[in-house]
């Protein structure tokens, strides 16, 4: 993880280890500045794991506020992103559930309508979440964190916690499994 | 190249002559490699679409030590006032100037009395 600077109110550049430190001694406005640095990622995780963008806000908000409850167990020893990275997977995941327990007693969930077809035989962003939504909960996580995230087959280990050759032989699977639904999608969209 | 090495070279974005030469000869890696390059457009546009709303807050709890100063400064407040009021509402309603002696009322003397005073006793 890198230390790049971060303006803090005192006018004077803070490295992430010593917003990490004073957020830890229970300064708001360091954990803050954490805050403002992750939100972003964070709430793609979030949103790539669980697939409900309507969701995505409360549960990326549930992630920040676990992650300073708990900021007193964050030793240092694996990256604060990839920490943090590993509550928003988790969140994601559990909120998933919740709302498939909760969906087995309600109504059964209305399919959205499809998309108007698009000018080029081009996958959408909409595509991509629908098929993402397919994928079991270990694929879908690892192609979030691979191939929207970017990260590291090391970081996606210290994520996950699991070893760098399940990362890989993992992710492998995961996208050929995405790429069959998506073959499928194309030429469902082909037939039409 | 056999088409499973081809296909573990699309997967990690590898490029090499021999991938050139069997795709322009395999169309199941060439439709596999497209699916991938449609694929990785998708993802790079959820990079840039997928972001929270601009209302997004997140909303921290006070430490517990400022939860412990705010409840105190509201637990003192009603108590200060409660031990105003219990003061003022207990004192005796009596006129205390009635019960002291009355005051003794001294005049300084004029220089002319003084004079006096001087006067007989000198002449005394």
């Amino acid at each position: 993880m890198d230390t790049r600077d971060h303006p803090i109110s005192d006018g004077k550049p803070v490295t992430e280890p010593e917003l990490i430190r004073r957020s830890k001694g229970g300064s708001r406005e360091a954990f803050g500045q954490l805050v403002a640095r992750y939100q972003v990622p964070v709430y793609r995780v979030v949103r790539g794991v669980l697939g409900s963008p309507s969701e995505s806000e409360d549960v990326a908000q549930e992630v920040f506020l676990k992650a300073y409850a708990n900021l007193a167990k964050f030793r240092g020893e694996s990256g604060f992103f990839t920490w943090l990275y590993r509550i928003a997977v988790n969140e994601a995941l559990r909120a998933r559930k919740r709302r498939a327990f909760a969906n087995a007693d309600a109504l059964p969930e209305v399919e959205a309508p499809p998309p108007a077809p698009p000018e080029e035989d081009a996958p959408t962003l909409a595509t991509l979440e629908k098929l993402l939504r397919k994928l079991s909960d270990e694929f879908r996580s690892i192609v979030v964190l691979r191939d929207i995230e970017g990260l590291s087959y090391s970081d996606i280990a210290e994520t996950l916690e699991i070893p760098i050759g399940t990362v890989e032989s993992r992710l492998f699977r995961a996208r050929q499994e995405l790429r069959t639904l998506w073959r499928e999608s194309k030429e469902a969209k082909n037939a039409l | 190249m056999h088409c499973d090495d081809a296909a573990r070279a699309i997967h990690a974005v590898e490029t090499s002559p021999d991938l050139d030469v069997h795709l322009s000869a395999c169309d199941e890696c060439r439709l596999l490699s497209d699916d991938l390059a449609q694929m990785n457009r998708a993802f790079a546009l959820a990079r840039t679409e997928w972001v929270p709303s601009p209302a997004f807050r997140v909303n921290l709890p006070l430490a517990p030590w400022r939860r412990l100063a705010i409840a105190a400064s509201l637990l003192v407040l009603p108590l200060a006032g409660w031990a105003v009021a219990s003061i003022l509402g207990s004192r005796p309603d009596y006129d205390v100037a009635a019960v002291l002696e009355p005051a003794v009322v001294t005049v300084e003397p004029t220089d002319r009395q003084l004079l006096g005073a001087l006067f007989l006793e000198e002449t005394r």
